[in-house]
């Protein structure tokens, strides 16, 4: 017989466990099924992505663990947070010793950390860079110079950072689509392009067929020899993805000199990639041999 | 009057949200009188109907330990209204014996409660009570003050009260 039972008042639920109760109590499938949750709703707390960290540490899941120790240290690096970046990649790397790559990892925070010298000059500059763009918000700003910030040319005119800074006001925050053709070959359109996220592609026609030659990715420069040396495109140059770069025109390369106390420094350290001329011997080499 | 046991940390009674007072009877009148016996025998200068197993929004407070009749608070459906101020201080817990940090807490609040017979009454504080009470109303929500650290204070009690949990366990085990 069933008993029809309408309820009354509801009995008081105990409230669950909290998740630093579930890792206290070694409870941690559940402890990650509540950070997960957690993460669905707001994927950046790095809160919880270093909860994770640790509860798959537990679990012995370590590829998982190093992956959440990365984004985090990434993350924290990209705000200036370098040492506790560095604190998470070593306790990574003792959860995968042989991961060469987050050796490199460490030794690239401890570049950038050693560039926070030049790092509020650097970001007045991509301020300026950025004029009153959207996207340009502090945040965008750090992580603009969380990428740029160990390639060789920053390292190059690092200094005092007066150069960085002149450098970067005097350039133009650009973004490309997919697939743009950012310049085709043989044009003396006179920019210079450093990039700072996603790859630009060098192709050239050699034999009735399109090759690429290079690509180019975060902190490279193309177009110094177009700039400096007033030639020519050495071939058609692609955005591969979603690029932002640094664009330096002609105009941009005068208010750089103008007042610089190491003009002849400065434009050495822009002729030194040789990009443009390594893409130029290829394509002729290719050519050459076609 | 009798001695309750203290419900120690992980008893899951601890995180229980607890039901407001709604009969104010002898039985309620008997839990206070065993709280506050039990209160001053471990000694405490409060504690929570939770941390005796019981899941009713019912708190004792007593920062004389005793010595003075006139500062044992019985707060019933407790409910602080105002707060004002920070202060940081130390603070323990009988249910987390032996794990003692420091917790941000209001300078001074006002708490609405009824009293034991179940009569309205206001109460402004500060100090020493104030942190006492908001203590003891945190755990009628099922919050611990470990719950409000922070940063290495906050690893540092979660390593503490996987101690004390561990030593639980191997306490039931024996």
């Amino acid at each position: 017989m069933a008993i029809k039972w309408f309820g009354g008042k509801k009995q008081q639920e105990p409230q669950d466990y909290t998740i630093d109760d579930l890792i206290v109590l070694e409870r941690y499938d559940e402890a990650e099924g509540r950070l997960r949750a957690r993460l669905k709703d707001n994927p950046n707390d790095l809160h919880s992505h270093l909860k994770l960290a640790e509860v798959y540490t537990e679990l012995r899941q370590f590829e998982k663990a190093v992956d959440e120790f990365i984004y985090v240290a990434e993350e924290y690096a990209q705000d200036g947070f370098h040492d506790k970046g560095i604190a998470l990649l070593s306790k990574a790397m003792k959860l995968a010793p042989l991961d060469q790559s987050l050796r490199f990892k460490v030794e690239k925070l401890q570049r950038e950390k050693g560039m926070e010298h030049v790092r509020s000059q650097a970001l007045e500059g991509l301020r300026q860079a950025g004029g009153t763009q959207a996207g340009t918000s502090a945040l965008e700003l750090k992580r603009l110079w969380h990428n740029l910030a160990t390639s060789t040319l920053v390292q190059r005119l690092a200094g005092t950072g007066e150069q960085i800074k002149r450098l970067f006001a005097a350039m133009e925050l650009v973004r490309f689509e997919p697939e743009t053709v950012l310049v085709r070959e043989g044009s003396r359109d006179a920019f210079l392009l450093l990039i700072v996220i996603g790859v630009v592609d060098a192709a050239a026609e050699t034999g009735g067929r399109v090759m690429t030659l290079r690509s180019f990715t975060s902190g490279d420069i193309v177009g110094e020899g177009v700039l400096l040396e007033r030639g020519a495109w050495p071939a058609d140059y692609r955005a591969s993805g979603q690029v932002t770069a640094l664009k330096l025109t002609r105009e941009g390369l005068e208010k750089c000199l103008v007042g610089n106390s190491d003009p002849r420094g400065f434009l050495e350290t822009l002729r030194e990639q040789h990009n443009d001329r390594d893409v130029l011997a290829t394509v002729r080499r290719l050519r050459s041999g076609s | 009057m009798a001695i309750l046991p203290i419900r120690i940390y992980p008893d899951p009674v601890l995180r229980v949200k607890c039901a407001p007072v709604e009969r104010f009877d002898a039985a309620l009148r008997k839990l206070a009188a065993d709280m506050v016996e039990t209160m001053h025998a471990a000694p405490g200068v409060g504690l929570a109907a939770p941390q005796v197993g019981t899941g009713l929004r019912l708190a004792v407070v007593d920062t004389s330990v005793g010595e003075d009749p006139a500062q044992l608070h019985v707060l019933v459906n407790p409910e602080i209204v105002r707060r004002e101020g920070t202060e940081s201080d130390l603070e323990g817990c009988l249910s987390l014996p032996g794990i003692n940090d420091k917790v941000d807490r209001p300078l001074a609040i006002t708490v609405r409660a009824r009293d034991i017979e179940g009569n309205p009454f206001e109460l402004e504080v500060e100090g020493y009570l104030a942190r006492a009470i908001c203590h003891e109303v945190d755990h009628l929500d099922g919050i611990l003050f470990t719950d409000h650290l922070r940063g290495l204070r906050r690893e540092r009690a979660r390593r503490q009260l996987k101690k004390l949990a561990e030593e639980l366990r191997q306490e039931v085990a024996v």
